[in-house]
């Protein structure tokens, strides 16, 4: 679905998301473009996204957009000349306490604008905004993914019983660090070993996908 | 006076290498209660599955001892075996013996009134 470009870009490294929750998200940047230095790099920031508040970072201080209401839109990070890189060697990680939608089991993307800045000063942008929906035109390549962030429900440790509102795919997206999911008598886990129990055992079945409105007991 | 250190030394490596639970969630940092996010009053516990850290064999971690010998003979000697691929297996993960299963019937955080 999005290009294949190389694993590191412009992605959220701190995990998964508990939503209708502040806590604080880490978009990391993998490499620069071309063999040049990560200059500065803007995020848009979803409407469903609020409680804005972006941490400073190796690029300094960030600065902030915002709409006519005063609702903060996107961030923008960038580094002084000074501390431009000559070449593409340094890893950054830029932070924002936000507060996700309550929509658990559901993803938001953000998309972000990475600007590089060469050792003779040139600059270039690459943009990071394809979403899943995103096809390629045709003779063209799609757009560079966008950063998503996964949205968990508020859980405790022990069994912990949800609803799902929408459908799910691919159940390792949301359920990752769960040592089972049971939907009746249908089991998921992301333990091979588990799930080889799951498959032997009689009157259970593997699950593997989710609908809306499907009843499901997690064990955390 | 060595036979407490040797004990010391023994359980220190014991607990290294097989106590942590295999698929402990990432952010849980009171992982050891087992609760469900009633929304309303205390934590309760649900557990309905003691056997979840149970090795294949039946031992529990902190009885487990596949990846350290000891020669009691010598009383304070402690070794610690290289596993045959030379330690570059990766993290050893839950084998469990019998699903989890969720609790069944009414929860007990259902029979709490709201509001309290």
């Amino acid at each position: 679905m999005f290009a294949s470009v190389a694993d590191a870009h412009v992605s959220i490294v701190s995990g998964s998301a508990v939503a209708n929750t502040t806590q604080v998200v880490t978009f990391g940047v993998g490499h620069g473009c071309s063999g040049a230095d990560t200059y500065s790099v803007q995020i848009e920031i979803p409407s469903t996204v609020t409680s804005i508040r972006p941490m400073a970072s190796d690029f300094g201080r960030a600065a902030v957009q915002t709409n006519a209401a005063g609702a903060v839109t996107s961030v923008t990070w960038q580094k002084s000349d000074a501390d431009a890189l000559p070449g593409d060697t340094g890893y950054y990680e830029l932070r924002v306490r936000l507060r996700p939608p309550n929509a658990p089991f559901t993803t938001v993307y953000f998309r972000a604008h990475q600007t590089c800045r060469s050792a003779t000063g040139a600059l270039t942008t690459v943009d990071w905004v394809g979403l899943p929906t995103d096809t390629a035109p045709d003779g063209g390549t799609a757009p560079e993914p966008a950063a998503a962030l996964n949205l968990v429900p508020a859980r405790l440790p022990g069994w912990n019983q949800y609803t799902v509102t929408s459908a799910i795919a691919n159940l390792a997206t949301f359920f990752s660090d769960a040592l089972i999911v049971w939907r009746s008598t249908a089991a998921y886990s992301v333990n091979p070993n588990t799930r080889t129990l799951i498959t032997s055992t009689p009157g259970v079945t593997a699950l593997t996908a989710l609908s809306p409105s499907d009843s499901i007991w997690v064990r955390y | 006076m060595r036979r407490w250190l040797f004990a010391l030394v023994f359980c220190s490596v014991a607990a290294c290498s097989d106590s942590t639970p295999p698929a402990t969630p990432a952010d849980s940092s009171v992982a050891d209660r087992d609760v469900v996010d009633t929304g309303v009053g205390d934590v309760t516990p649900l557990d309905v599955a003691p056997t979840d850290v149970a090795t294949p064999d039946g031992a529990t971690p902190d009885a487990a001892t596949d990846d350290a010998t000891v020669s009691d003979a010598a009383g304070d000697v402690a070794t610690t075996d290289v596993p045959a691929d030379g330690g570059r297996r990766v993290a050893c993960i839950d084998q469990p013996t019998e699903l989890l299963r969720p609790p069944a019937g009414v929860l007990p955080c259902e029979l709490v009134p709201p509001g309290l």
